[in-house]
């Protein structure tokens, strides 16, 4: 059991997020934007974070490049659907670049999410 | 006026009523004797002559009779007649004074009246033509402004010019900045490559550091067997020596990679920093400027299309401005008509007060003849009022301006 923060501007997407790790008997917590992220963040006891990447106040990639130099030894997964202008500027590579462990294009299934937490936790440990 | 129009006209009834009266009794005498007249001629016509005689006779008495009475009932009250009709003179007199004076008064106010149009007339003129020379003016501004926006529109409802010109160039920008976002992702996935094959060498490295430690380790086991052999070992103990060095070598070799790949993995993280920072800029950017762009081109068109109602607006305006202050001007050119229906009651006041002249002047006589001929003082005043009457039937006869409205033509003069 791991505990998971899920950051997403949409309500929904937290809300359908937490409905698929429930099973998994994760403690999750869930922020909607990346400055929420990073003050729940700075209390600390997070495993894994599960973040957008196309969000208002502060995007997932400042957030992400922001968490490797404060909290290197937190794993994080990027979600997103891609993004950019006209589609083109695929933000989910970058991502990965600047040190997300792991990434999840949407949409994507439960056993999607769950073996990419699983994985993230196995390699930590 | 009229009270001694109405003393005149009673004064003529009683001397009607008089004459009448006075005519009755032979029309009645000859009824009564015509039978009798008959008779006699039919009878006897000597008897006519003398009984003609006697009616002559009688008749001449009749008459004598009638102008005795006449004479008497004019002269019955001389004393009470006189005092009424100067008392009469004398109240008529004083009225027409009074009208005068009025008169007078109200000459001088259709003076003032004249001049004071005259002046306020002359200034709505001048105001007037300057303001229409305005609103020509402005007119063609609101036209040439209604033109040029014409001119930028696109002719089919689509937008104006410049607005597609901002659409176009808007539309090379969002292109350049797609192909950039390509080669970044390009560059993304070559350096997401590149790490991998860094990780690759590093577990590589970590083999080779391992071999060489392990040769180390056999080498030494090696020279210890070598020297365990004594003399015979000796040249298997270079060997192991060599063996040795070699192994030491690679191992600093080994390091001296590992720490080239060090740098060049911070180069790496750096890279990927600056990628990240551009990747954020662009979202934002993107998530800032996609929607607004949509925006600022529809409020631009929603701009073109108010300005443009609101210009042909004030078009209409305008010409209704200018249309109205034409009327006015047009309006007050009808100061002439103004003027000579001022100028012809002017002159009815004074024709008025010649006629109130003359009734002055029948007042006294009639004064001036109270205790005198009264009969030909009367006869005097009427002549004078006939006069009066005929004035006012001229004056009546007088028409000032036809036109009774500002409605266009030509004025009338009189």
């Amino acid at each position: 059991m791991a505990k998971i923060l899920i950051v997403d501007d949409e309500p929904h997407m937290r809300l359908l997020v937490s409905a698929m790790l429930k099973s998994d008997k994760h403690e999750l917590c869930v922020a909607e934007n990346g400055q929420s992220a990073m003050d729940l963040l700075k209390d600390g006891g997070f495993d894994v974070m599960i973040t957008d990447l196309v969000m208002p106040t502060k995007n997932g990639i400042d957030l992400i490049m922001e968490i490797k130099q404060a909290l290197p030894q937190l794993k994080i997964i990027a979600m997103s659907g891609g993004g950019g202008i006209n589609g083109r500027f695929d933000y989910l590579p970058i991502a990965k670049l600047i040190g997300a462990e792991n990434i999840l294009r949407k949409p994507f299934k439960r056993e999607d999410l769950s073996s990419a937490v699983e994985d993230i936790l196995a390699t930590h440990n | 006026m009229a009270v001694v129009n109405t003393d005149i006209l009673q004064h003529s009834g009683i001397r009607q009523e008089k004459q009448r009266s006075v005519a009755a009794a032979p029309a009645i005498t000859y009824r009564l004797f015509l039978p009798v007249i008959l008779l006699v001629v039919i009878y006897s016509w000597p008897t006519i002559i003398v009984l003609l005689t006697a009616v002559s006779v009688w008749i001449s008495a009749v008459l004598f009779r009638w102008v005795s009475v006449t004479h008497t009932a004019v002269n019955a009250t001389p004393s009470k007649l006189s005092s009424g009709i100067k008392q009469l003179g004398a109240d008529l007199g004083d009225l027409t004074q009074s009208c005068h004076k009025d008169i007078s008064t109200l000459t001088s106010e259709f003076d003032r009246l004249s001049s004071v149009q005259t002046t306020a007339i002359g200034g709505l003129m001048q105001s007037f033509t300057g303001l229409e020379a305005q609103t020509r003016g402005l007119r063609e501004l609101v036209v040439a402004a209604m033109a040029k926006l014409t001119s930028h529109s696109s002719g089919d409802g689509s937008g104006s010019k410049i607005s597609h010109e901002v659409n176009n160039l808007i539309q090379v920008f969002q292109d350049n900045i797609s192909s950039l976002g390509e080669g970044s992702r390009q560059l993304v996935d070559m350096f997401n490559i590149m790490r991998e094959h860094i990780d690759g060498i590093n577990r590589l490295l970590k083999e080779i550091e391992g071999i060489s430690s392990q040769t180390n380790l056999l080498a030494l086991n090696a020279a210890i067997e070598a020297a365990r052999a004594g003399e015979a070992g000796r040249g298997f103990a270079v060997v192991a020596d060599e063996v040795r060095s070699l192994s030491t070598r690679s191992n600093q070799f080994s390091t001296q990679i590992r720490t080239r790949f060090t740098t060049t993995q911070e180069a790496m993280h750096k890279a990927a920093y600056t990628v990240g920072r551009m990747a954020a800029l662009d979202m934002k950017m993107s998530m800032n400027s996609q929607g607004r762009i949509a925006d600022i081109m529809n409020e631009m068109e929603h701009m073109n299309g108010d300005v443009a109602t609101n210009l042909q607006q004030v078009d209409q305006i305008t010409s209704q401005i200018n249309h109205d202050v034409g009327v006015a001007v047009r309006s007050l050119q009808f100061e002439d008509m103004t003027t000579q229906l001022i100028q012809h009651m002017r002159n009815r006041v004074l024709a008025i007060d010649s006629i109130q002249t003359i009734l002055g002047e029948a007042a006294a006589t009639m004064v001036r003849s109270a205790g005198e001929e009264t009969a030909g003082s009367i006869e005097h005043a009427c002549q004078l009022l006939l006069q009066a009457k005929d004035r006012k039937k001229s004056l009546a006869n007088n028409g000032p301006v036809a036109q009774k409205d500002m409605q266009g033509g030509s004025v009338d003069l009189f």
